[in-house]
């Protein structure tokens, strides 16, 4: 280890990334506090779940969210989580049963937290049973199985996917056709959000569904925290432009710096 | 705060280079959160007890007999694994007879499900959609064998579309999701994540 | 579905929408035939596998390779064909020795079927301990990864069977990452992703993947990136590999299938077309 070198050979663009999220992070956050709020347009599937839920009580059947059967606190299911909160709110305004399938064992009591914090924001605590949250472990057939189980017992008007998914989803989809009811999904990898989305009604991809995270949170702070993945976004674009005629011509200096 | 701490730590030890001592700290780390994550499992273990249990106890109408036979089978391997060992013949025996069947069943239904999805779903009703049949129709003939013993250069267009376009598109997708799993990651650093913290 | 002047339906109306019993019926019939009554479709080879074939054939006398053996239970029966030939084509070099590791804890069963299924190591005249070391399955996922690719010693003290490391002559040559040659990957889902994280990009060791077919496009960008070397994916990798080891044998068998498989799904996908347009234009009429 020689002592010219501070930082590990080949991370230092990395660590120039992470820093540089990690300032624009603060500066929008701080912009929130000082009740600068960026505007963010409401997604279709977003707007969708408000059909859902509505549909649901109309037909007077329960609502199904579930967040996928990742086992740890992966990003993906701390959206779910979110969005697990948004749903028990909103579907306890309209006084609507919200039935929830857990996969990974460590998320579960936090689940069981945020469906019984979303009740009680909803105005309707005693909408919270324990019964209605089904744990299925985050093995990918017992929870699949055990999902699509619950959907043709319960046969629930609207279902709402959201989180950490993987070739289940087209289970879940074709499921969702074969019981008629309304499906909205929202799954960051590519791959797997092909599943859905040839199955689903409304499906959210890749960082939408980050998006629809922070929209589910309702924090100026958090829904501030976008902008930063916009800025960063348009810096990349730049880089990448830059990057490819500077390469074309034979000038990998781009290629060399990003390489660092 | 002990969650920005530990976060920074890794940091440090991931993109500056560390004495041996500082790597010490974060190997014991690492081992933390692999013991951690083995009890995870039997945390789940536990919750499936107590969730199937209760089921078996109150006798559930529909759901009883199913309970019971989850926790037959669950305390079934974990006997068999813990006395004769997961790589002995009695667990072998278990796992292929009881647990494979099942697993690669389900899996296999995907590609069933699959087809009927893309007949259904892959119907020319606008502009992009048509751009996705004609690509997929390519993608289905380069793939198949036979379709590059018919016809050699469909082989190179689909290596060229999985190559080109499909390169381009992910690295787009990847990046901007990833810069969310970024983001999400450094804010329930921070404590920002109300999610995570259960509310 | 629409009915006609005369209250009925016509064979297009029934062509837009077949029940789904129907289409997995035929695909059925459309799978099982070729697989009993072998038709012998040609089977040309991809650049990929030349290259995964190239690399392993490239391997001298006393180099090691890592076995990231991220077995499933569900996806055995597509991937273990391909990781039976090419643990065969490493067990049949001489003098190749083979240090094997799981991230999913079905890994173990589906090492002993591997094993069993080629006919042993002894019956390529190796010895476990001084030419194959299995250490299991080793819980942590990335964690792990870059543990064990540190120092295995450290984070590992006996293998599969119980064995302690320090007992093992190979392993006494062999403790981290730079010991290695190259490195294997049966990649369940993406778990190539954690090795390639934690093994390549840090120490750019060169990873070979065992992946499924579904996973593919996921791995071409990696591959234009110089992340992954090559990969041999799903059964007709397999296949492949089987004829350029000169060892044909159930991939290759099912090649059939596959190809016929592939044209019912084009079939579909046009009779679907063909009758959505004209279901939509007699509807405009």
């Amino acid at each position: 280890m020689g002592k010219m070198s501070i930082l590990v050979a080949g991370r230092t663009s990395g660590l120039i990334l992470l820093v540089v999220t990690s300032a624009l992070l603060y500066y929008f956050m701080k912009r929130a506090g000082k009740g600068f709020v960026e505007e963010i347009r409401k997604l279709p599937p977003i707007t969708a779940i408000d059909e859902a839920i509505s549909r649901a009580v109309e037909m007077g059947t329960p609502t199904f969210m579930t967040y996928g059967m990742a086992g740890g606190f992966t990003s993906d299911t701390l959206v779910g989580l979110s969005a697990l909160r948004y749903l028990a709110k909103e579907t306890a305004e309209k006084g609507c049963e919200l039935l929830v399938g857990v996969g990974g064992p460590r998320t579960l009591p936090v689940a069981r937290e945020n469906y019984r914090t979303g009740c009680i924001e909803g105005g309707a605590p005693e909408l919270f049973k324990d019964e209605n949250l089904h744990f299925f472990t985050s093995q990918q057939w017992a929870y699949a199985s055990g999902v699509m189980g619950l959907m043709e017992r319960e046969k629930p008007a609207a279902c709402i996917f959201m989180g950490y998914f993987l070739v289940e989803g087209i289970h879940f989809g074709i499921n969702c056709r074969r019981i008629g009811t309304m499906s909205i999904a929202g799954n960051p990898g590519l791959n797997m959000s092909a599943f859905m989305f040839i199955t689903m009604d409304y499906v959210l991809f890749g960082e939408e569904l980050y998006a629809a995270g922070a929209y589910f949170t309702g924090s100026p702070v958090t829904i501030n925290t976008l902008a930063t993945e916009d800025v960063i976004k348009w810096a990349l674009v730049a880089i990448v432009i830059l990057g490819s005629v500077l390469a074309t011509a034979g000038n990998t200096m781009i290629t060399n710096l990003l390489g660092l | 705060m002990l969650m920005l701490g530990l976060g920074i730590l890794m940091f440090i030890e991931f993109y500056v280079d560390v004495p041996d001592s500082f790597l010490d700290v974060t190997k014991s780390l690492q081992n933390f959160v692999m013991i951690i994550s083995a009890f995870a499992m039997a945390l789940g273990g536990i919750t499936l007890l107590g969730h199937h249990g209760k089921s078996v106890m109150d006798k559930k109408p529909g759901q009883w007999f199913y309970s019971l036979w989850l926790l037959v089978v669950m305390f079934g391997f974990i006997l068999v694994g813990v006395s004769a060992g997961t790589s002995g013949t009695q667990y072998t025996w278990l796992f292929n007879q009881f647990f494979r069947p099942i697993d690669m069943t389900i899996y296999s239904l995907i590609g069933w499900l699959v087809v009927y999805a893309i007949y259904f779903t892959f119907r020319a009703r606008n502009p992009e959609t048509t751009f996705l049949i004609i690509i997929a129709l390519f993608t289905l003939a380069g793939n198949a064998p036979i379709g590059s013993a018919i016809w050699p250069p469909i082989a190179g267009i689909k290596s060229w579309l999985g190559t080109v376009p499909n390169t381009a598109a992910l690295r787009g997708f990847t990046m901007a999701s990833m810069l969310g799993s970024i983001v999400i990651s450094l804010r329930t650093l921070a404590g920002m994540e109300r999610a995570a913290l259960g509310g | 579905m629409k009915l006609n002047e005369k209250g009925k339906t016509t064979i297009m109306d029934k062509l837009a929408d077949i029940p789904e019993q129907y289409i997995y019926a035929i695909l059925a019939v459309i799978l099982i035939v070729p697989l009993i009554k072998p038709i012998g479709l040609p089977i040309p080879i991809t650049g990929d596998t030349i290259k995964f074939f190239d690399a392993i054939d490239a391997l001298e006398p006393g180099d090691t390779v890592f076995f990231a053996y991220d077995a499933l239970s569900m996806t055995w029966m597509e991937q273990g064909l391909g990781t039976m030939i090419v643990m065969k084509h490493l067990l049949l070099k001489p003098g190749i020795r083979v240090v094997g590791a799981s991230s999913s804890n079905q890994g173990p069963p589906f090492w002993e079927e591997c094993m069993n299924s080629i006919g042993g190591i002894s019956s390529y005249g190796k010895e476990y301990g001084k030419d194959v070391v299995y250490l299991g399955y080793l819980a942590g996922g990335e964690t792990m990864e870059a543990a064990i690719a540190r120092d295995i010693a450290n984070t590992v003290n006996v293998d599969s069977y119980g064995n302690p490391l320090s007992e093992l002559d190979l392993m006494s040559e062999v403790n981290s990452v730079d010991d290695f040659a190259l490195m294997i990957c049966l990649s369940s889902g993406w778990s190539f992703g954690g090795w390639m994280d934690q093994w390549v990009v840090p120490y750019g060791i060169g990873e070979y993947v065992i992946p499924l077919a579904g996973v593919a496009s996921d791995i071409w960008p990696l591959m234009e990136a110089g992340l992954i070397e090559s990969m041999i994916a799903g059964s007709r990798g397999a296949a492949e590999y089987e004829i350029l080891l000169k060892s044909p044998g159930r991939a290759a068998a099912g090649m059939d299938a596959q190809s016929l498989g592939h044209i019912y799904v084009a079939i579909l996908i046009i009779v679907g077309n063909v009758a959505y347009f004209a279901t939509r234009l007699k509807g405009e009429d």
